[in-house]
């Protein structure tokens, strides 16, 4: 897959003093749709493609508070799976408020702009904001408690696993502890043009096909 | 090869559709991801609505990004390859800042947001 994007291994190991797998390929939890999706320690550019993602950072950020607080770093320290070189920074990690305090933006900023944009959405661009933002708000509540966020298939598999319902949104919202984090008038826009679908973001663009 | 079509003519409505949609393009926050990928997905399903109205025809996936549709429109109906271009930084920009903000994506977001909706501005206005 990687020669395929023009990729050479042994060069990338070259220039990485790390390369670490992580999402649904690391935990054998991938789809037909997923990607590869690869850490670089190094000094290369982001490449992402629908069939790689190659994410690079310097040997000095991936020590930084900044990195080591990340959602990323979290999720890459409990799950990747190193490739290439040494582990020398996934015993430190340790998710911020600040990387919450951004998640909790993303969020909200997120329904605020389906509101004003909802109108002129085309159905299936509505289901796949409507499913990220589900999927942030499991984040949310996995990151205020502490714990690693999983690939994202297993987070939509933990979503059937609740119901995949509004009734199961708004417990995941009240798990967050957070209910204010999105009003009425916008939860009300969720349920009432999406009521049957079951919110895993393939299956309901198959459903609206 | 890809076959050249004519740019079809826009309705008022929808001409003020898309000037709304560019608005809220250039009033987006881009130090937030998420609340821009929506807003440059809100352009993105305009311009799919108005300029391939087939689009099993065009597009291969379900939720072209406005890359994609700039892609195509760039084959279909010659629209710039600076805009091609520019849409390609911002949303590397944007896939960027989900992981990190900093001041050097946001402002490669500021300065390729400009020049996608100054294009797709010029696009509309010139005569078919």
């Amino acid at each position: 897959m990687l020669r395929e994007q023009g990729i050479d291994w042994d060069d990338l190991q070259s220039e990485c003093d790390q390369i670490v797998l992580f999402g649904s390929r690391a935990v054998g939890a991938e789809t037909k749709h997923s990607d590869v999706d690869l850490l670089c320690v190094g000094f290369g550019r982001r490449l992402k493609t629908e069939e790689v993602d190659l994410v690079w950072y310097t040997p000095e950020f991936i020590l930084s508070p900044k990195w080591l607080g990340s959602e990323l770093a979290s999720h890459i320290a409990a799950f990747g799976v190193w490739l290439h070189g040494h582990d020398n920074w996934s015993k430190y990690v340790k998710v911020s408020e600040d990387a919450i305090d951004f998640k909790r933006h993303l969020i909200c900023r997120r329904i605020a702009a389906m509101q004003r944009t909802w109108q002129h959405l085309a159905p299936d661009y509505r289901v796949k904001h409507v499913v990220k933002l589900r999927r942030d708000l499991q984040r949310l509540v996995i990151m205020k408690a502490g714990r690693a966020i999983p690939a994202t298939p297993i987070l939509d598999d933990e979503w059937v696993r609740m119901g995949s319902s509004c009734k199961a949104f708004l417990e995941l919202l009240s798990e967050s502890g957070e209910p204010e984090l999105i009003r009425a008038s916008q939860l009300r826009l969720i349920r009432d043009h999406l009521p049957r679908l079951d919110w895993r973001y393939e299956d309901s663009l198959t459903a609206l096909a | 090869m890809t076959q050249k079509l004519k740019k079809p003519p826009l309705d008022g409505k929808n001409r003020k559709e898309i000037e709304c949609a560019l608005d809220e393009i250039e009033e987006m926050d881009v130090s937030n991801p998420a609340a821009s990928e929506v807003a440059l997905d809100n352009l993105a399903s305009l311009l799919r609505k108005l300029f391939f109205a087939d689009q099993r025809q065009y597009f291969t996936r379900r939720t072209p990004s406005l890359y994609d549709l700039v892609e195509k429109m760039h084959k279909v109906y010659d629209l710039e390859e600076s805009i091609l271009d520019a849409a390609y930084e911002l949303k590397t920009a944007l896939e960027d800042s989900y992981i990190e903000t900093n001041e050097m994506t946001q402002e490669k977001a500021q300065s390729s947001r400009g020049v996608v909706v100054q294009g797709i501005k010029n696009f509309l206005e010139a005569e078919s």
